[in-house]
């Protein structure tokens, strides 16, 4: 679908990006095992401790990266609010069904129950924002953050709203990643990340993320990176069937393959769930420098957002930060970028995103 | 809303306690039958200080029933699955045509996950594990039926349902769609017994919606969905339209996690959104389904809003809860089976174990069933957690 949708501003909390750091240049290359978890800022400098101490750590990571994204484009209240959050508020999940089970289900207290319900981080920005408009929270299992984006941008497209503050959030908990470890999703404790993609094996790493960006229909005094375009693309099992899909894409706005000067890949690691992405790329010729980002912040099923976000700052710095690629010096502007994205299920999601001069 | 095109429900299916099907609902609520009683299936430690809508289907019974191979399925797999081959037996949809499928749950797998958890941590039983995320019981359905296009989960409570048919609308008005399977599932489980019980909002015995003596609501599972496409797709598919959707909103009352304003103002603002989207007025609704859950908190608050809507009109509305229990995540997809069969058979339900106006208002619901000519256009409310409140209008087809 051809959307014209500015990302206004960004926020995230991640495994790879300190929460006040906006440049890609630094160095922020770590090794996380098969385990992404979130730098967290110092809640004090963001959130009153009265109030922090009632907020469980997922709510306060998504309070914190929604305030900060509001901030930087200076929108007190937000006119509509949507969550992408796969698995919800889990550790509240976890901590009542234990307390559940610990105490036969005699003398329950509510606020675990009150805080495990999927749309608990969305409803408690809507209540500390006073955003009144639509709210709501995706939890697929594929695409989540995507499947947002496109909802939001049908109502921005149609001028139904105006300004959406959107986000993806996944945590991490000891239990799930036990869990995950028993089903054989992941790789080994041992996995050094940066060593990802270069190892062909089973599993990806895990990860987690508070990241909130607020949009805004695009017009021609629009200065921020702009998304153009949308689309799903399911059971795609073979390099050809993908290519097809890329092929209508290209045509879908009018372009080149050449004329996208940067790809960015969802490759979630696991050599199995990426192969036929791995052999679309290796039959492109470089006639777009393909980049990867989930040995930096892990996988999740709503991890679309940290690829648009490292999408929207390569266009905004014409850098590509050195713990993507070490070796790519663009010797052109970057204008357009595809961003790719699968959760190992054959369905692929495809986003452009162009710098405001190409519209 | 631009209303570029207009969206019509062409076929839809229903589970819950008053009937495995559709119209099984219907006949349910005419004979004033409630499904809310004692529990077979759900195991709780509460099950006999509780009263329940319970699917009377084992999870083995279904499995037959849906001809699966044995394996690990959770209950809300299986009643979603059951209701949507439902839908497609009535329905048959070309390949063609673009098709999506929206399925809302609150709940996903915990009905197995409250159960094997431990086990899950050391390894076994990891086949419930996998069917624990909400979305996996929308791509379980998916597999099963060969949907191999748009698919997606929403959850926002007890109006996830409501939001799964508004994002099924805008994907057809935006032109990524031909046609939609929206609605919603949820199940039974300890998990939301307990959790509902700790609010102190369930009433022992039958809930009792707008009535004075309310003292909170009864838990219920289901699973409705309903077929939504453009007028190519239904007249390519040759269906006649039951209904139309003209309008929704979906707002927020940013005011509690789990109690509305007592004001009403987030279900006024939702029902006066809806009416504003269909370009409609109070006077033009023949009927309201509330959300009427029979807690003091929503039946104040939403019964406020429904008499500032009337104004200086009179709108007819009830709570048809009392029949299915609340099903939570498919609560708004049963009422939306629920609008349709009032609007396909002219017949306004009553609410079940109405007795005393409540002292705050000066309205009361239907007390006694009506048959009628006039029912054009239907309110459908849903309210969940984190002030998230939706109204749908459906109306007759012209």
């Amino acid at each position: 679908m051809k959307t014209s949708i500015a990302i206004q501003s960004s926020a995230l909390i991640s495994p790879f990006q300190e929460l006040e750091m906006v440049s890609l240049t630094s160095q922020m290359q770590n090794n996380f095992g098969n385990q992404a978890n979130a730098i967290e800022p110092n809640y004090k400098d963001y959130i009153p401790a009265m109030q922090s101490r009632r907020m469980s750590r997922i709510l306060k990571m998504t309070w914190v990266a929604a305030e900060i994204a509001l901030k930087r484009a200076q929108i007190a209240i937000p006119e509509s609010i949507s969550v992408a959050s796969s698995m919800g508020c889990l550790s509240d999940t976890i901590k009542f069904l234990q307390e559940m089970i610990e105490n036969e289900e005699e003398f329950m207290k509510p606020t675990a129950f009150i805080n495990s319900t999927h749309n608990t981080l969305a409803g408690y920005l809507a209540i500390g924002l006073k955003s009144k408009g639509q709210n709501f929270t995706f939890t697929h299992k594929d695409l989540n953050f995507e499947h947002t984006l496109l909802e939001a941008a049908i109502r921005l497209n149609t001028n139904e709203v105006q300004i959406v503050l959107i986000g993806a959030v996944e945590e991490i908990t000891t239990e799930t990643h036990t869990i995950r470890e028993n089903l054989g999703l992941l790789r080994s404790a041992q996995q050094e990340s940066h060593l990802l993609f270069e190892q062909h094996e089973k599993g990806y790493i895990e990860g987690e993320t508070a990241a909130f960006m607020v949009l805004q229909s695009a017009n021609k005094a629009t200065t921020m990176p702009i998304i153009q375009w949308i689309s799903f693309h399911y059971d795609l099992k073979s390099p050809q069937d993908f290519n097809e899909s890329y092929h209508d894409f290209l045509l879908a706005n009018h372009l080149q393959k050449h004329q996208i000067q940067v790809i960015i890949g969802g490759n979630t690691g696991d050599s199995a769930a990426d192969k036929v992405l791995n052999q679309w790329v290796e039959q492109q010729n470089n006639s777009s420098k393909y980049l990867k980002y989930k040995h930096i912040s892990g996988e999740f099923a709503s991890s679309g957002i940290i690829g648009i976000w490292l999408g929207s700052k390569i266009l905004e710095q014409q850098n590509v930060p050195n713990y993507l690629n070490h070796d790519f010096n663009p010797n052109q502007k970057i204008s357009r970028i595809a961003i790719i994205n699968h959760n190992g299920m054959n369905n692929y999601s495809f986003i452009l995103l162009s710098s405001n001069d190409t519209i | 809303m631009i209303n570029k095109q207009k969206i019509y429900l062409t076929a839809m299916s229903a589970i819950s306690a008053i009937g495995d099907q559709a119209d099984d609902h219907f006949e349910s609520i005419k004979k004033e039958k409630t499904g809310i009683g004692e529990v077979d299936f759900l195991q709780t430690k509460h099950r006999q200080n509780f009263l329940f809508g319970e699917v009377k289907k084992s999870n083995s019974n279904l499995i037959k029933e849906l001809e699966l191979s044995s394996g690990y399925y959770s209950r809300t797999s299986l009643l979603g699955l059951f209701a949507c081959k439902q839908l497609l037996e009535t329905a048959k949809l070309s390949p063609d045509l673009r098709t999506g499928f929206i399925s809302a749950t609150t709940v996903g797998g915990m009905d197995q996950s409250e159960h094997y958890l431990q086990n899950y941590l050391k390894g076994e039983f990891l086949d419930f594990a996998k069917e624990h995320p909400l979305g996996s019981s929308t791509e379980f359905i998916a597999n099963q039926l060969n949907f191999k296009g748009y698919r997606t989960t929403l959850s926002t409570a007890c109006s996830s349902s409501a939001n799964a048919i508004i994002l099924g609308s805008r994907l057809i008005q935006s032109g990524m769609l031909d046609r939609v399977v929206v609605g919603g599932v949820d199940v039974l489980s300890a998990f939301t017994l307990n959790g509902f019980n700790s609010l102190m909002i369930l009433d022992p015995q039958l809930c009792k919606p707008f009535d004075a003596e309310r003292k909170g609501l009864n838990l219920g599972e289901a699973a409705a969905y309903l077929l939504m496409e453009n007028q190519q797709s239904m007249e390519q598919g040759k269906r006649t339209a039951i209904a139309t959707l003209s309008g929704y909103a979906n707002t927020n009352d940013a005011f509690h996690q789990t109690a509305s304003s007592p004001d009403g103002d987030g279900a006024f603002a939702a029902m006066s959104g809806a009416l504003l989207s269909a370009k409609l007025n109070p006077q033009d609704i023949s009927y309201i389904n509330a959300h009427g859950t029979g807690t003091p908190n929503n039946d104040l608050s939403e019964g406020i809003a429904i008499q500032r809507l009337m104004a200086n009109t009179s709108i007819p509305f009830s709570s048809t809860k009392a029949f299915t229990g609340h099903t939570l995540g498919a609560a708004a997809a049963i009422e939306a089976v629920i609008s349709l069969l009032c609007i396909q058979n002219q017949y306004l339900p009553l609410s079940l174990n109405f007795y005393n106006q409540m002292p705050e208002l000066n309205i009361n619901p239907i007390k006694q069933s009506i048959e009628t000519n006039i029912v054009k256009h239907v309110i459908s409310n849903s309210f969940g957690f984190g002030g998230n409140n939706s109204s749908l209008i459906f109306s007759k087809p012209e």
